[in-house]
């Protein structure tokens, strides 16, 4: 019997021999060989390209991120917390999630200019909703009766959300970051595809006019690469942490 | 130290009458009353969780009120939860608690929790005590401790302690002055000196 932690390991192998062999039975140019991908990836290597498109494109996703994090967190809180609020404000909510994030982007810019600030407020703005939304179920979620523990032990203001509001929040909270960043970088490259003259969505389309499908892999697996260590790395361990007293980590 | 209440309604019902409650330092005061007849709901008054109908709360005192469930903090371990009230000292020894310190609440016994519950309210040295149903969900020798626990408290810091019970045979142990709450509305009746 195989250990469980080496079938993913098996699996990503043999997701990349199916591709290599399909790459090479094919032997056409919209379907680059893993060699190609490579050898794509030492040359932007090399031309420190690939470390400064996926530089600019790292701070758009961490500047959307903490933004609608922030705001996506309060909104959320907020609405969880006040009935009348919600009540008045939940059809925002609803037509904000429905919104494309296209047509959200193109009013950035619109509005805002081909700017950096349009790009990250763009990619915020189509996350806030989404965020909001999970929080809300964790402001529902908090134990009232907790709240008396916290008001008999002095927990007032600040000390009471670290000690007592914002532990129940966390799996809300690590969730909406999981689905966040995934959601984000997603939108971080249309953003640069569309306006912006740097980054991995700018790079993508840049390739896509010269059919260059190797390097479009490149800047995409590297980006992938990225979001998984982050994952893997920080999401992941944090999550468990958070779940962990629950019993369901 | 004494509490006075107007009446106390939910909604139109009122449950308990206007009512007045003397407790002594070093003293402990059993509350007695069938299920439903206010004892929780006076307690939480006193502790300024709920308010009387003309919406008035005693003067603040440092009262810690012991639910009836443990409440405890489910993120945090045995020894963290006591020390949100404060410093845990030999509490943990004294409540036969030593092995659970690290623990959380998910993984002990509905009578270990209410132990740590008890814990937690000590450590944070109150001027009163509140305890609502603390010997429910303990076995017999549980029970004892916790018996010898209250009157070593109430005695240590000189506070009153006010507790809620349905047997007698608790509020003798503790030779605890006794009321009930009858009727309703609920009406206070003392049934005893000790």
């Amino acid at each position: 019997m195989l250990r469980s932690p080496l079938l993913p390991l098996i699996s990503s192998i043999a997701l990349i021999l199916l591709w290599a062999a399909l790459a090479y039975s094919l032997q056409s140019r919209y379907l680059p060989t893993p060699f190609d991908v490579a050898s794509a990836f030492v040359t932007e290597l090399a031309s420190s390209a690939l470390f400064f498109h996926l530089g600019a494109t790292c701070l758009r996703v961490i500047g959307a991120f903490c933004l609608a994090l922030l705001f996506g967190t309060a909104l959320g809180f907020a609405l969880g917390r006040s009935p009348k609020a919600n009540l008045i404000f939940d059809p925002w909510l609803i037509f904000a999630l429905n919104l494309p994030a296209l047509v959200i982007i193109v009013f950035c810019y619109l509005w805002l200019g081909l700017t950096e600030t349009a790009a990250i407020i763009a990619v915020a703005l189509n996350k806030i909703p989404n965020t909001a939304v999970t929080m809300r179920e964790g402001a529902r979620a908090l134990d009232p009766s907790l709240d008396e523990v916290a008001t008999i032990y002095g927990y007032t203001g600040w000390k009471k959300f670290i000690h007592f509001t914002l532990p129940q929040l966390e799996p809300f909270l690590a969730a909406a970051i999981r689905n966040g960043l995934a959601l984000i970088w997603k939108i971080v490259l249309v953003v640069e595809l569309i306006g912006r003259s740097n980054g991995v969505g700018f790079q993508i389309n840049f390739y896509f006019a010269q059919f260059d499908l190797a390097r479009i892999m490149v800047y995409t697996l590297s980006f992938m690469v990225i979001i998984g260590l982050v994952e893997a790395f920080i999401i992941k361990p944090w999550e468990t942490r958070a779940r962990f007293w629950r019993g369901d980590a | 130290m004494k509490f006075t209440f107007a009446s106390k309604s939910f909604g139109t019902q009122t449950i308990l009458a206007p009512l007045s409650l003397t407790l002594e330092k070093g003293k402990v005061t059993a509350l007695m009353g069938p299920s439903g007849s206010g004892k929780t709901t006076l307690l939480k008054m006193i502790a300024g969780l709920d308010q009387d109908d003309t919406q008035t709360s005693p003067k603040r005192l440092k009262i810690v009120m012991m639910f009836q469930e443990p409440r405890l903090l489910p993120w945090k371990t045995v020894r963290e939860n006591i020390e949100v009230a404060g410093p845990v000292n030999d509490l943990l020894q004294a409540l036969d608690l030593d092995d659970a310190s690290a623990f959380y609440p998910r993984q002990l016994s509905l009578g270990m929790a209410k132990r740590v519950a008890f814990a937690r309210a000590i450590a944070s040295r109150p001027e009163l005590l509140l305890l609502d149903e603390p010997f429910t969900s303990l076995d017999d020798a549980r029970v004892d401790l916790m018996r010898t626990m209250i009157i070593a408290t109430k005695n240590k810091l000189n506070i009153p302690v006010l507790i809620t019970t349905h047997d007698h045979t608790d509020a003798e142990a503790l030779q605890a002055d006794i009321y009930a709450l009858e009727g309703r509305p609920a009406k206070i009746r003392k049934l005893n000196n000790a």
